[in-house]
């Protein structure tokens, strides 16, 4: 039974193998239809991301397609990174410049207020001194120099 | 009304703000000096005068808040340009 089975193809064999070459056929077109939809598919991204960088896709006089497309994403994609960065670093730099600042008005604010005080002390015990006589020397005048934070003329 | 497709997405995020810097307006320069200060009293070891007290005091007011003053004008000069006033200054010596 098989044989005979055999020798029936064999009589067709023309027909069969005009059958294998249609089926090989069909499948490289379905392949190849499926290939351009794809490329299609990819050339309206392109298309729309070139359009949104503000850039034309098509290929102009001095460049193949897209390259000025590409290099402008690039740059777009470069200058947010740069942008980004630089105003970190400047933000930072600034809070540093503050702080800096502020503790150097904290320092001198409280060396200011410590010889404020020790003056105010000098200045009283030298005042009560010269209670009894309302007679003042130059302890008083000194400690109202140091209450002023001035210096004696030299003459 | 915007058709559907070129609404806003979810996804768009803001643009980042741009830094810059810009620095504060700085007061006029004759405002931003160190405070003036004069030679005080003399000091001298045969100095002795009658003061009676209310003029004492007096004396003494004038004093602290001269003091107080100066200082709150070099901490400001400083604040707006570092290290214009030297710390803890007294009158210089004339």
């Amino acid at each position: 039974m098989i044989r005979s089975l055999f020798a029936k193809l064999r009589a067709e064999a023309s027909f069969i193998v005009l059958l294998a070459v249609a089926a090989a056929g069909a499948w490289l077109y379905v392949q190849y239809r499926q290939m351009a939809a794809d490329r299609d598919g990819a050339v309206r991204v392109a298309e729309k991301i070139c359009a949104g960088a503000g850039v034309e896709w098509a290929a102009t006089k001095g460049a193949a397609r897209g390259t000025l497309c590409a290099r402008r994403v690039t740059a777009l994609a470069r200058y947010e990174r740069d942008v980004a960065q630089q105003s970190a670093q400047l933000l930072a730099d600034e809070i540093k410049a503050a702080s800096a600042r502020t503790l150097r008005d904290n320092l001198a604010a409280r060396d200011a207020a410590e010889a404020a005080r020790a003056a105010a002390l000098r200045m009283e015990a030298a005042d009560e001194k010269a209670d009894h006589r309302d007679i003042v020397d130059y302890e008083w005048t000194s400690a109202v120099n140091g209450a002023a934070g001035l210096r004696a003329p030299t003459r | 009304m915007a058709l559907p497709g070129c609404a806003p997405r979810p996804a768009d995020l803001p643009p980042p703000p741009v830094v810059v810097k810009v620095d504060p307006p700085k007061p006029p320069a004759d405002l931003l000096t160190c405070a003036d200060r004069p030679a005080g009293l003399p000091e001298d070891r045969d100095l002795v005068a009658q003061i009676p007290r209310t003029l004492r005091a007096g004396i003494i007011r004038l004093a602290k808040a001269f003091a107080a003053n100066a200082q709150r004008v070099d901490r400001l000069t400083n604040w707006i340009s570092p290290g214009t006033c030297p710390a803890g200054a007294k009158s210089a010596d004339d």
